[in-house]
């Protein structure tokens, strides 16, 4: 070969496959990742919203889903635990935002905000959309159609069962319809959902009360179990002098008048005794029903109020002065008329059972406002004479007693829950507790042993359980148990964004002249980047940062249908874990 | 073409002749006037290839490695900082047999943060499996760039072509610029089509056995031997066509010499001096320049030394715990001669640290003077050099 032959010489893979690795075969002979003993687990998990809402609703799964545009998808979500989401969405305490994570980024997500535009856009035909489960004979009785009747009633016929609320008032609701005003829970929304919950398979009886039309007694023998939900519509009195006269109402009384639509005349000058959300409601009602001035009158200050902060902001704006740190002592007469009420002054002391500081007069301080009417909003409870004929245990505080994780009473076949049983007086606890009765009936009827159902479906360590995983926990593949804490959020993966609060719809002045909702939903456009700002605690959203930075073949896509870890290859670096924006993966094994 | 250059544009003129197709890098001091001055071809439409900016150099050396198997000529050009960090892409393109040129301007590692010239940059890189030829000025870079592509083509190897930075980088010297008929006519187009073959797919640097990677490691040895003939014929062609060339090692007034001063780079010049002025002072000094350090040429430095009593060695460079690495190199070739010379050795110009011909004539006159040899290096540094001439 001379020099132009031998240096025009193509090199052919002939020359190459000699001396470098070159392989056409499989390099899975080498299965590089059993040297370690790390390994990424993908699992969705729980977030702490969810942890703390006490329904236990599935939230982080229903941004997810809302993220994609599919609000009805969100919807179902939310409606596999709670019946109630455009109640909610209004008037819940949300303790949700109180553990969301993004509080410690920026600020909490409107999770509340979130759940009413899921509820006001998503839609779920509940008549088809319910579990294939068997069609159940043994009939249930449920008493009061409150949240906790209602949210019972459409578990138990979701698990197939007939299911019949009795209730006394004319229409259903309990105090969703008789206690919460218009202007914070329009009757549109609360008729929609009830509406749906009847499709479900819930039948309602109104008018029916049950001690005077049926007896207790008759009704348990006529079906399977009996669950009461009664709620508790009886105002506790002040326990003051001339507590007797005209001019004094029940507040719980006087908002079910409102409701019912009857004749009331206010006062030119009102008094609301109490701290709650009942005393809240009384004064915005008296003002929109033409009271002149309307004064809440509470014994504690301002942050021992249990009604909720942007309820009381809310009376500020409509011109209603707050009394705190005053308690009545005397009701005042005038030519046989209520003509004022004298307070003490209160200072705080030590504090009470409940951990709030006690109120304690000061003596001397006595003064007199004038007034034509009091409401008093200091307490409410349940009205349980019916009860007595089944002999069913009633507590020293007046409500029935039951077992907290069963919802039984000490008669066979007979549950109670929410206001009527002591649950905590807000909706979502009337409504998680109207869930615990539904599985505790279940477990009843079907004999299985409750405290082993409820460890299975827990979510955590809280009393709430998920009913999606009770149904179906092979398809709903999420750990219950496992808490995502902020520690674990890529916040890298996220920029700080405002928050987006409902808006109010109506000018202060045009707030009072009617009953016309108050606070809005948020726009489509807005909501949106709500739902950006949440982080999806748990839920995988598909995003590929797994797939995409796993250095080597050990994240493998299922199509649309999340990831599958491939441990053959896996080194354990932990890339997949420590990108993983939500903690959908974690890394199990190791450090022996 | 004459024209007066720095080393670093000489360079890129090498570049441009061997008709390189992509030119992946990344900038550093003192290697940036290369890839300025080939972003500047390119712009100016001289460049035959394509200029990839990468955004490091382990980058760069990836996308070179990528680049060549499909048969593409390559080049890269860094420093310092720069190659350490491409230490492990280093070893993928020995591993895949591409021959790629690499041009590296020998700068200082840091800690301390610093710039000047100094070969440890390089010489850290000894067992990636690359070629490694040190130049003494910018025209025989030049040159050695041109030959580096005939060599690493014929060989399958990569080859490193080492300059001192600032010394060779950035001092302008009248430089011969062939003409482009003259390098095609040495260097004819890379090409091996057939590597790949869509239709037949492979997957190249795949896990293997430990009896098929020594296998590997043992045909790729034994194939480092064969560069030697390969570098041999590539200089005598060179010569032929363009009319230089330089050996592996350059012994000068070696023959009937009694001591000789070993070097390599932009010192063997001030070398060149001292041994000058050394011999018109009477002394029977020599001098041995070494260009290649991979493969070693330990034949040619045999032969050179064979009959030399004493030798000196001067190292821009140092390895902590032993000594320069020139001189160890250096001993370990030594070691099969009947009779070996006395070696000393001597480290100085660490990070371009200023080595006058002075300074030279004296590590040789004191290496005349000295009986027993010395395992440990002497370091000769201006400052102390000056006060002990005072003395």
């Amino acid at each position: 070969m001379n020099r132009v032959e031998r240096m025009s010489r193509t090199i052919t893979i002939k020359d190459i496959e000699p001396i470098i690795p070159f392989s056409r075969g499989t390099t899975e002979i080498f299965l590089t990742g059993h040297w370690s003993s790390r390994k990424p687990v993908y699992v969705e998990k729980t977030s702490p919203c969810r942890l703390a809402c006490p329904i236990g609703n599935d939230i982080a799964r229903a941004f997810h889903q809302a993220s994609l545009g599919n609000y009805d998808e969100a919807l179902r979500i939310y409606r596999q635990e709670n019946p109630l989401p455009g109640v909610c969405g209004r008037v819940c305490y949300h303790p949700c935002e109180s553990e969301c994570n993004r509080k410690e980024f920026d600020k909490a997500v409107n999770i509340r905000g979130f759940e009413r535009f899921v509820a006001d856009h998503g839609k779920v035909d509940l008549e088809r959309d319910r579990p294939s489960v068997v069609r159940r004979r043994k009939k249930i009785a449920v008493i009061g159609s409150g949240p906790a009747g209602l949210s019972a009633a459409y578990h138990l016929a979701r698990l197939g069962y007939p299911v019949t609320i009795f209730e006394a008032l004319p229409k259903a609701g309990g105090m969703l319809r008789y206690g919460i005003p218009e202007y914070r829970l329009p009757r549109k929304i609360l008729d929609a959902e009830i509406g749906w919950i009847k499709r479900g398979g819930v039948k309602i009886k109104t008018n029916v009360r049950v001690g005077k039309d049926i007896s207790l007694a008759d009704m348990r023998k006529s079906h399977d179990a009996v669950f009461i939900a009664v709620g508790a519509h009886r105002g506790s009195s002040l326990g003051v002098e001339g507590e007797g006269m005209p001019g004094v109402s029940q507040g719980i009384d006087f908002l079910r008048s409102t409701t019912m639509g009857e004749k009331l005349t206010v006062g030119k000058q009102v008094a609301v005794i109490g701290g709650g959300n009942t005393a809240i409601d009384c004064a915005r009602t008296a003002k929109r029903m033409g009271a002149g001035d309307v004064t809440i009158i509470y014994r504690r200050s301002r942050a021992e109020m249990p009604a909720l902060p942007e309820d009381v902001d809310a009376v500020g704006h409509e011109g209603i002065k707050l009394e705190l740190l005053a308690a009545p002592k005397r009701l005042v007469a005038q030519d046989g008329r209520l003509s004022g009420i004298e307070c003490l002054r209160m200072q705080l002391g030590t504090p009470d059972e409940s951990g709030r500081a006690r109120p304690v007069p000061v003596a001397g301080s006595e003064f007199t406002i004038a007034v034509d009417m009091v409401i008093a909003a200091v307490g409410q409870a349940p009205d349980l004479g019916f009860v007595k004929d089944l002999g069913l245990g009633i507590s020293k505080h007046g409500v029935i007693e039951i077992s907290p994780q069963t919802a039984a009473t000490n008669v066979e076949g007979v549950f109670a829950g929410g206001d009527g049983a002591g649950v905590k007086a807000y909706v979502a606890d009337a409504i998680a507790s109207g869930k615990t009765a539904a599985l505790g009936i279940f477990c009843y009827l079907e004999g299985r042993e409750i405290p082993e159902e409820l460890k299975k479906h827990q979510i955590g360590d809280r009393s709430s359980f998920s009913f999606q995983h009770f149904i179906d926990s092979e398809a709903y593949q999420v750990d219950l148990k496992n808490v995502v804490p902020y520690a674990k959020i890529n916040t890298l993966c996220f920029s700080h964004i405002d928050r987006n609060e409902n808006p109010e719809q109506l000018k202060p002045k045009a707030r009072t002249k009617g009953f016309k909702e108050v606070v809005g939903g948020i726009d489509p456009s807005r909501m949106a980047l709500e739902i950006g700002r949440c982080f999806k605690c748990g839920t995988c959203t598909h995003c590929d940062l797994c797939f995409l930075l796993c250095p080597d073949i050990s994240i493998q896509k299922n199509g649309t249908n999340g990831y599958t870890v491939k441990t053959d290859y896996c080194k354990g670096c932990s890339i997949c874990a420590s990108s993983c924006p939500r903690q959908v993966i974690e890394i199990h094994g190791g450090g022996k | 073409m004459r024209q007066l250059l720095q080393g670093n544009y000489a360079v890129a003129e090498a570049v441009r002749l061997s008709r390189v197709q992509v030119v992946a890098a990344y900038p550093i001091t003192p290697q940036t006037p290369i890839y300025e001055r080939l972003s500047d071809m390119e712009l100016e439409g001289k460049l035959t290839g394509v200029m990839m900016r990468t955004e490091s150099e382990h980058s760069a050396m990836a996308a070179c490695v990528a680049a060549s198997l499909t048969g593409v000529r390559t080049f890269t050009a860094t420093a310092s900082q720069g190659l350490a960090l491409m230490h492990e892409m280093l070893h993928f393109a020995s591993g895949n047999r591409v021959p790629i040129v690499m041009c590296n301007v020998n700068r200082v590692i840091a800690v301390p943060w610093a710039f000047g010239s100094d070969q440890s940059d390089s010489l850290s890189q000894r067992d990636t499996g690359w070629l490694q030829l040190y130049c003494e000025d910018a025209q025989e870079a030049l040159d050695t760039v041109i030959q580096a592509y005939r060599i690493a083509e014929q060989a399958l190897f990569p080859v490193m072509v080492a300059i001192d930075g600032f010394f060779t980088s950035h001092f302008m010297e009248p430089i011969e610029i062939p003409d482009q008929q003259t390098v095609d006519a040495y260097l004819p187009p890379f090409s091996i089509p057939t590597r790949f073959n869509i239709e037949d797919p492979a997957f190249i640097s795949s896990v293997v056995s430990p009896e098929q990677y020594m296998g590997y490691r043992e045909r790729s040895f034994a194939d480092m031997e064969k560069t030697r003939p390969i570098i041999r014929e590539a200089n005598r062609e060179y010569q032929e066509i363009v009319g230089r060339g330089y050996g592996v090692v350059e012994p000068v007034d070696t023959d009937d010499a009694d001591i000789v001063l070993v070097t390599s780079g932009a010192m063997t010049s001030t070398a060149r001096v001292a041994i000058a002025s050394l011999r018109a002072k009477g002394h029977k000094a020599g001098l041995l320049k070494i260009k290649a350090f991979r493969p070693f040429p330990t034949e040619e430095v045999q032969e050179a030394l064979k009959n030399v009593s004493k030798v000196a060695v001067l190292d821009r460079n140092i390895s902590l715990g032993k000594e320069g690495i020139f001189c160890h190199e250096l001993k370990s070739a030594l070691y099969p001669l009947p009779r070996r010379p006395m070696v000393s050795g001597y480290i100085a110009g660490i990070c371009g640290a200023d080595v006058s011909p002075e300074m030279i004539e004296d590590m040789v006159l004191e290496t005349l003077k000295r009986d027993k040899p010395t395992d440990l290096p002497t370091w000769v540094r201006r400052e102390t050099w000056l006060q002990q001439k005072q003395q």
